[in-house]
């Protein structure tokens, strides 16, 4: 009987939330399964224009190129910041908080629209340089590559401080007391000591980063204009411009595919806990 | 402890990528008060038209309060779902937990176009 309540219990605590993701994504995403291999016609024939149609491959490449200069831009610069707020006096914490936390809650829209006021032709930066003369003609910094991958470091900064910073949290000071016991310079102890036993973190803030900016989607389309198009803008485009379902579709299937194959090559490296800080 | 304080160039770094953070924010206020219909910077003149206009256009107003309901609506819904589900698992920590958990968290890698092209489908 006992036994009986538990598992009812646990039925209704768990099922909701599992039918719900079920009904809801599961099932559907299934279905969009179902439309590469059948629109417009049944067979391959979309996931063979998909390996060999050049617009596709050099969507692939541009958005694989600019996921690892984001990742790379974004660790160092999480590192910096997540140092000073794990590690700093309390004002230091307490500002470095500030400048984590405020972009981290604002839209991605909000954000990509305050770059765009910053880098575009008759934007701040431009507009600045050229009263000072320092250049003739506006800079092209927006509406391009270097304007996206700019957006998009802002946009992933605060999710890689978090897993860094819970690493950094988690280390024994003993440690670093130990080094310095020993006669380890404070540079030295950075490098051979603190970082090293961070790289759980680093690992889980680069997974997180490159999967989250594989799916981008708003800062490409705002600060590429068009011009720098990522796949997720692709599969957009293939769906409610050119009516071009199976393609679409077809993509969205390998993107999936290839995030969970590299969150399952990664797994060891993971801790759920340690993604969201 | 003194001597992990953040040392000189890891300081100068973090107040670099802390005014990075910060800047599209701020650069997001004066752009408001500009008297031109497109994206630009006040040059002279400020202009509180675009105020005017989100206050004059009900199509603003109406989609305000659309996203105030659709998202007080999907919070609750989620807050709800989510709070039972880590209840269930935190009570009973069932066989297949991590895999449970994983299964949860499947939205949050999956590409957000990719997902709304999931809703789409019926």
């Amino acid at each position: 009987m006992i036994g009986k309540t538990i598992t009812s219990r646990k039925i209704l605590l768990l099922a909701p939330l599992l039918l719900f993701l079920g009904l809801a994504y599961v099932v559907p995403f299934l279905g969009v399964v179902r439309w590469s291999f059948t629109m417009p016609e049944v067979g391959l024939g979309q996931y063979r224009a998909l390996m060999t149609d050049p617009l596709v491959q050099s969507v692939f490449i541009r958005t694989l190129r600019i996921c690892l200069i984001v990742t790379a831009a974004v660790l160092v610069t999480a590192y910096a910041i997540a140092y000073v707020w794990v590690r700093g006096s309390s004002v230091q914490r307490m500002l470095a908080e500030f400048c984590i936390l405020v972009p981290f809650w604002i839209s991605v829209l909000t954000r990509a629209f305050g770059w765009l006021a910053m880098l575009s032709n008759r934007g701040l930066i431009n507009t600045w340089l050229q009263s000072a003369g320092v250049i003739s003609e506006p800079l092209a910094l927006a509406r391009n590559e270097l304007g996206v991958i700019i957006g998009m470091t802002h946009f992933l900064i605060p999710f890689a401080v978090f897993p860094i910073a819970s690493a950094m949290r988690s280390i024994d000071e003993r440690v670093l007391l130990a080094a310095r016991g020993m006669g380890a310079s404070r540079t030295r102890i950075f490098w051979t000591v603190f970082v090293p036993l961070t790289y759980g973190g680093l690992i889980g803030a680069a997974l997180i980063v490159f999967v989250f900016a594989l799916g981008f989607f708003v800062t490409p389309a705002i600060l590429g204009g068009g011009r720098s198009v990522m796949v997720a803008e692709l599969v957009y485009l293939r769906i409610f411009q050119s009516p071009d379902w199976g393609l679409g579709a077809a993509i969205s299937v390998v993107l999936v595919l290839f995030i969970g194959a590299l969150l399952a090559l990664m797994r060891r490296f993971i801790k759920p806990a340690h993604l969201i800080g | 402890m003194n001597s992990s304080r953040p040392g000189p160039v890891i300081l100068i770094v973090a107040t670099a990528v802390a005014l990075f953070l910060l800047m599209p924010l701020i650069a997001v206020i004066p752009v408001s008060f500009t008297p031109a219909r497109f994206l630009s910077m006040p040059s002279g003149t400020l202009s509180l038209r675009h105020y005017q206009a989100l206050i004059d256009n009900p199509a603003w107003g109406q989609s305000i309060l659309l996203s105030l309901r659709i998202g007080i609506l999907s919070s609750a819904i989620a807050t709800a779902l989510a709070t039972m589900f880590g209840l269930g698992i935190w009570m009973f920590q069932p066989r297949f937990s991590a895999l449970l958990i994983g299964f949860v968290l499947l939205p949050l890698v999956v590409p957000p176009v990719v997902s709304a092209m999931t809703l789409y489908f019926p």
